[in-house]
């Protein structure tokens, strides 16, 4: 996969736009149950934190499948599923170690596609907690964070000196 | 795909144990919507003239809005109505958050509860099924401690909680029904209807979805609907700091409620600033359910406290009023009443007006169970918080709100009850807000902001007041005419957003008129309205709503406000030297909405234009021909 999911979940407000959209567009309803990424919550501690398939270079949820009904076209592809090839066994759900996977009341699985191309909980993610980026630009990002991280720290730090 | 309405209506008898799902009818939609709307018109059916509110029949009515869960944004809202213990009138308070969407998965619009259970329970729903349970341990228990405790019962935490808290089990007045832990439902004393049931909560799931009639013109509205709140001006302060910023707005026009409305403004206000709030306490942005405003926080005062929400009527309730400016106290006091289930406004009401009675030597340190009840000493604040709750020592005074304290302190303190038909004016003083003094008066509810929010007086241009109002003075803050006209008006239209679900932050100036509103509906509804009959319906339901409490023996007379807006001219600061005419603004409302003004009845002819007839035989005065005149 040439790009990566960019989730932050100190920006995520918690207000599940995201499920609404996914389940908008794949199933034409609203219907979290139905919504291919979730937002796990903690509302004691304020915690909101978008869960979904990160569509691995390496996918466990592919590699237990023992029917192929999760597969790739190719290493920059995305993780694919056909339903018609699925026996229900939800080992793949089980082996993700994201939790990226969901299971739908028919007893299928509910999977990111990331809509084809563009995924339409980004567009409607005003509080930019899920993004979709290059690859290129993770890293960046990364560091960014962990210096500006450091830098607060160091300011704190040297308050408390005082 | 789509399950709604067919059985949407749920019944539940607390005595008997029993239950029932029944069709939702769908003549009440066409005429009343949903939420606030029907909630008003099952009420008036089901009640009688004086109806004792704390009695097993008064029903608690939960109603989620037409479009309550839908795609459109902000459509977080519900409505619970009773007759109110607080106010004797109807009642009813409104919230976000996430039940109110979960009941409409669940196929859910509208739950009535009636009788009492025999100990304290709570009941669960799931798609089509319901338990009553078990609540007797958690009786007593704070909002976050039984939330936690019924989470832990049923084995997850995808179910959505509506509950009390200390306040409404003992009864309180001024408690709220919260859910999702900080969002309250608080007006009126919805919660101690509540507690008088032995219902500690309510608990849905739901598995189902909401409707959609055609998936990419709903995307293309959804973007559209996100340019119009990027272009509105208020959309910016709403998504960044939410209603905190209207403290300094308040402040600026001097209508502050300062030691109990003794002050209007306050030279240094950056002290509870919004700027202040964000930079030391806020710790990241909250939401409720779908919503592209995003107005919530989730704030830390240290380790002890920390809490979602913060508005600005809390702010001002928990602080100015009580002439308290430590912001860290006001933060500390406002997650105390989410946690035991407390209207932030009441209680700061009570609390502010408590210690007027002791500034004029109406009450002793003695009586105040030894308290300081100097103005601003947060300790004192904090403690009375938990003493109402529990209505202990002076705090069983003060837990039915101020208007009841001051019967039992004596005639002088009455005059110092800052209220209309018992409920606590909210944190806007109406002697430099003509239309909104004008709309706590004949607000259905007693004194409150939200069923007129007649934001135009201060935020609309003349023109635009010429055109809907008749006159400019309608955006002169400080004018008297064009008032009535302008508070009709308003609550016609603002009664819409109460009965879709949708949020007044959407609502508020976006989308704001008929026409707007009647464009959304198609796309996530199988009803369609024309903006006429939208306009009509939030007329009708405005107008049973008034039936409601002239049933209960309320009129023109009760329509007032606190002496003090009457004649004590304000101290100082932008609005100095004001108070309120209100005669010939109501004069011009009951013209406006086309009741009596004698008596401030609906006339026969409007009931009737309306299709309020048969509503209108229940009400003896229109049995015995002695009509109200015309008005």
């Amino acid at each position: 996969m040439k790009h990566s999911w960019w989730i932050d979940p100190s920006k995520c407000t918690g207000c599940r736009t995201c499920e609404v959209v996914c389940s908008l567009y794949h199933y034409n309803e609203v219907n979290s149950n139905k919504s291919r990424i979730r937002i796990v919550k903690w509302e004691d501690k304020g915690l909101d934190v978008p869960v979904v398939c990160q569509h691995c270079d390496r996918p466990l949820c592919m590699e237990t499948c023992p029917t192929g009904a999760l597969y790739r076209d190719g290493e920059d592809s995305i993780v694919s599923y056909r339903k018609e090839l699925c026996i229900g066994c939800k080992l793949c759900l089980l082996v993700c170690p994201c939790g990226g996977i969901g299971l739908h009341d028919d007893g299928s699985i509910l999977k990111c596609d990331l809509c084809g191309t563009t995924p339409t909980c980004v567009e409607f993610c005003l509080p930019k907690a899920i993004e979709f980026i290059p690859n290129s630009q993770v890293g960046e990002r990364r560091k960014k964070k962990a210096a500006k991280a450091l830098i607060q720290s160091c300011e704190l730090a040297e308050i408390s000196d005082r | 795909m789509t399950r709604t309405l067919e059985k949407g209506l749920l019944r539940i008898d607390l005595s008997s144990r029993n239950f029932e799902f029944e069709p939702m009818p769908q003549e009440l939609i066409r005429k009343y919507l949903g939420g606030r709307g029907i909630n008003s018109k099952l009420l008036f059916d089901i009640t009688f003239e004086g109806i004792d509110p704390l009695a097993p029949e008064n029903p608690l009515i939960v109603g989620a809005g037409l479009l309550t869960g839908s795609a459109i944004p902000s459509t977080s809202r519900f409505t619970i109505s009773a007759k109110s213990p607080l106010t004797g009138c109807l009642g009813d308070a409104n919230s976000g958050g996430f039940f109110g969407p979960e009941m409409k998965f669940a196929r859910i619009n509208h739950i009535i509860i009636q009788g009492k259970a025999e100990n304290p329970v709570y009941v669960f729903v799931r798609d089509g099924d319901l338990e009553i349970k078990n609540a007797r341990a958690l009786w007593g228990k704070t909002i976050p401690e039984a939330d936690a405790a019924i989470r832990k019962e049923l084995g997850t935490d995808e179910v959505q909680i509506l509950l009390i808290g200390p306040a409404g089990e003992n009864l309180s007045n001024i408690g709220s029904v919260m859910n999702n832990l900080s969002r309250a439902a608080a007006r009126s004393g919805m919660a101690a209807v509540m507690g008088s049931k032995y219902l500690k909560a309510i608990v849905v799931k739901g598995n189902g979805g909401t409707f959609v009639r055609d998936k990419d013109k709903t995307f293309s509205l959804l973007r559209e609907i996100r340019e119009s709140l990027f272009a509105d001006p208020w959309f910016h302060m709403h998504s960044t700091v939410g209603t905190t910023g209207l403290t300094e707005n308040y402040n600026g026009l001097g209508v502050m409620p300062i030691r109990n409305f003794q002050e209007g403004y306050i030279k240094d206000i950056d002290t509870i600033s919004a700027e202040k709030f964000l930079k030391h306490f806020a710790v990241k942005r909250k939401s409720c359910f779908n919503c592209m405003i995003h107005c919530s926080h989730y704030y830390s005062v240290g380790s002890e406290c920390n809490e979602e929400g913060l508005e600005y009527e809390s702010i001002a309730a928990l602080g100015p009023r009580c002439g308290n400016f430590d912001f860290k106290n006001i933060l500390r006091a406002n997650a105390i009443c989410n946690r035991l289930g407390l209207d932030t406004i009441g209680a700061g009401d009570a609390i502010g007006f408590l210690m007027e009675c002791y500034q004029r030597g109406l009450i002793t340190k003695k009586q105040a169970d030894g308290l300081d009840l100097s103005w601003g000493n947060g300790e004192t604040i904090i403690r009375l918080l938990y003493k109402l709750a529990l209505r202990e020592g002076i705090g069983d005074l003060l837990a039915d709100g101020a208007l009841k304290a001051s019967k039992q302190i004596g005639p002088e303190a009455e005059s110092l009850a800052m209220h209309v038909k018992g409920q606590a004016v909210i944190a806007g003083d109406p002697r430099g807000l003509k239309a909104w003094g004008l709309g706590y008066a004949v607000s259905s509810r007693g004194a409150d902001h939200l069923r007129a929010l007649p934001v135009a007086e201060y935020s609309s241009t003349p023109e635009i007041a010429k055109k809907l109002w008749g006159t400019e003075a309608a955006a002169d803050r400080f004018a008297t005419a064009g008032k009535g006209k302008l508070v009709r008006w308003c609550e016609d239209v603002r009664v819409l957003s109460d009965a879709l679900g949708i949020c007044r932050f959407m609502t508020r100036t976006t989308f704001l008129f008929p026409e707007q509103l009647a464009k959304l509906i198609p796309f996530v509804s199988k009803f369609e309205f024309s903006s006429q009959e939208l306009a009509k319906i939030g007329e009708r339901i405005n107008n049973i709503e008034r039936l409601f409490n002239v049933r209960e023996g309320f009129s023109r007379k009760d329509d007032t406000l606190p002496e003090r807006f009457l004649s004590e001219p304000l101290p100082d600061g932008p609005s100095k030297g004001s108070v309120v005419n209100l005669d010939p603004m109501l004069d011009e409302y009951y013209e406006a909405r086309g009741w009596s003004l004698e008596n401030g009845y609906p006339t026969e002819k409007k009931l009737r234009d309306l299709g309020l007839e048969k509503e209108m035989q229940c009400l003896k005065i229109y049995k015995t021909n002695k009509n109200p005149s015309n008005g």
